[in-house]
């Protein structure tokens, strides 16, 4: 697909397939443009998908409908504070109302970076595949039970480098939870956080101009959002996944969003953004990235062991003979812990709706 | 009386190549210097500035121990058992400055085989080299790759 600010300034999304023979309009992976020509029949769009262009126009019938054949726009494409969702299906609720049981944990993300010039991009995106279903990797990514075994040498690694600087004043009295929102979003979250945070909380082996840096951060976070939003933004650590398959993690790690997309049953690939305030200072800028590379960059020390586990679930599961995966942990759980399966069963439940719904939930391409 | 230059950065690739090749990784961490920089940029984002943008590997000395220390860990799954790897390093240009170091650019091919499976590593080694009696340790190592993405990877898992 193609996304783009018009000429107007508005953003819209195109499928990157010429109406005409089907070839890719645009061959680039990002830039500026004010129109897209095809190169195949030069056949020419301008930035709102309208046709401006076409090679020896007197050889088709007087009778072309020139204006359905611009470029084509999937069902629905909504904004959500920056955050651009594209819709297929034109049966469907407002993205407000679908991510509704999250806006109160997103938001706290969301607004966080207010406080230094708002959230940008950063250049340089993590784009991998595993041979394993998708399914695997949205269970990894909400699971916490695996943390302790799986990313052992992480641990050692972080050891006492990443450990919080002594409490910023707070009773320290971790609580760490696992949630199932509706619609199968869900996740964890742990506060106040055991580790340095990106954006507002300093590790002990940190320099005492960083140390300065933070507490800045700390105290324009309190006077904007007041204690208690101000405390949650800093100290705790989100991990949310937006059903079906778009991760929304803003952990001490920093803030990233992680697209889990099915390239075909044993075979996923991940595209990973990571997130920063435009006006980071350059010190916690490096800390941030220091961290985003440890934990879940494809050369740190975790992410690689979690493709090594789902790619050995793909592995396990071609003995046939053992056909379901057990997720019952945490089941009579009256406080579900992040190191519980509530919202894996969650995930599964409402993968299951989709697949038991009368019309398909999820389709390919553009059909209405 | 001493063999030119090009003939001993080459050596010194082909050593270097031979002990990550045979997991000979303390071996292989005693050929770098303690301000050593080794960095693998994001493969969308060759150029990036490993302080502002994402890049995969952005080590000091600090972390470089700890990823060898990793790998040599039973827990990191990804390289346990350790996956067999192959080194191809070709088209060395090196010079040398007046104080002694050099900078090189190489092409690299690093085979990675396991769980029957294939991936290759190709890029490029932009590299500074001081010298250490007749042989050098490694100051600053960038190792770019050609592919647009982990396709067939999945992760760098090993040390390029």
């Amino acid at each position: 697909m193609i996304c783009l600010r018009d000429v107007h300034g508005a953003v819209r999304v195109f499928f990157n397939t010429c109406p005409h023979r089907g070839a890719l309009i645009c061959r680039q992976d990002a830039g500026v443009a004010r129109t897209f020509q095809c190169f195949y029949h030069a056949w020419t769009f301008n930035t709102e998908g309208e046709i401006v262009g076409i090679p020896d126009r007197g050889g088709y019938p007087a009778s072309m409908d020139w204006e359905n054949l611009g470029l084509r726009e999937p069902a629905g494409v909504e904004i959500y504070r920056g955050l651009v969702f594209v819709h297929f299906s034109k049966q469907r609720e407002s993205l407000v109302d679908y991510l509704s049981p999250l806006l109160e944990l997103m938001d706290l993300t969301l607004d966080s970076a207010d406080v230094l010039g708002g959230w940008e991009v950063l250049a340089g995106s993590s784009v991998y595949q595993f041979k394993a279903n998708w399914k695997l990797m949205i269970e990894n990514s909400i699971d916490n039970y695996h943390f302790d075994t799986v990313h052992e040498t992480y641990k050692q690694y972080i050891g006492d480098s990443n450990k919080r600087l002594g409490g910023h004043g707070l009773e320290f009295k971790e609580e760490r939870r696992g949630f199932a929102a509706g619609k199968g979003h869900g996740g964890f979250t742990m506060w106040p956080s055991r580790t340095a945070r990106a954006l507002a909380v300093a590790a002990e082996s940190w320099s005492d101009e960083e140390r300065a840096q933070i507490d800045q951060i700390r105290a324009k976070l309190f006077e904007r959002f007041g204690k208690e939003r101000g405390l949650r933004m800093a100290e705790q650590s989100r991990s949310i996944l937006i059903f079906p398959n778009l991760m929304f993690q803003d952990s001490g790690t920093g803030f990233r969003l992680r697209q889990i997309e099915p390239i075909d049953a044993d075979l996923t690939e991940v595209r990973q953004w990571e997130l920063a305030p435009r006006n980071e200072p350059l010190l916690l800028r490096r800390r941030r990235l220091e961290g985003a590379r440890a934990f879940l960059g494809p050369g740190g020390f975790a992410s690689p062991d979690d493709l090594e586990a789902v790619e050995s679930c793909q592995l396990g599961f071609r003995a046939t003979e053992v056909q379901w995966s057990d997720i019952s942990r945490g089941s009579q759980s009256d406080a579900p812990k992040d190191t519980e399966e509530l919202q894996i069963r969650n995930f599964w439940r409402e993968w299951q709706a989709c697949l038991d719904a009368p019309t398909p939930v999820f389709s390919l391409g553009a059909s209405s | 009386m001493s063999e030119p230059l090009s003939a001993r950065v080459a050596a010194f690739l082909a050593r270097e190549a031979w002990l990550l090749d045979n997991w000979r990784l303390d071996d292989w961490l005693a050929l770098v210097t303690d301000d050593i920089r080794y960095v693998v940029p994001a493969t969308d984002c060759p150029d990036g500035d490993a302080d502002n943008s994402v890049v995969f590997i952005n080590d000091d000395i600090t972390l470089l121990r700890a990823r060898v220390k990793r790998l040599q860990s039973r827990h990191a799954h990804r390289e346990y058992p350790a996956s067999r790897t192959r080194r191809f390093i070709t088209n060395i240009l090196a010079e040398q400055a007046d104080d002694g170091s050099v900078h090189l650019t190489a092409s690299f091919q690093v085979y990675r085989f396991r769980l029957r499976r294939t991936a290759v590593y190709v890029g490029w080694y932009e590299m500074t080299l001081l010298p250490d009696g007749d042989t050098f340790k490694i100051r600053t190592r960038r190792a770019t790759l050609d592919q647009e993405a982990l396709d067939e990877h999945g992760a760098v898992s090993i040390i390029l």
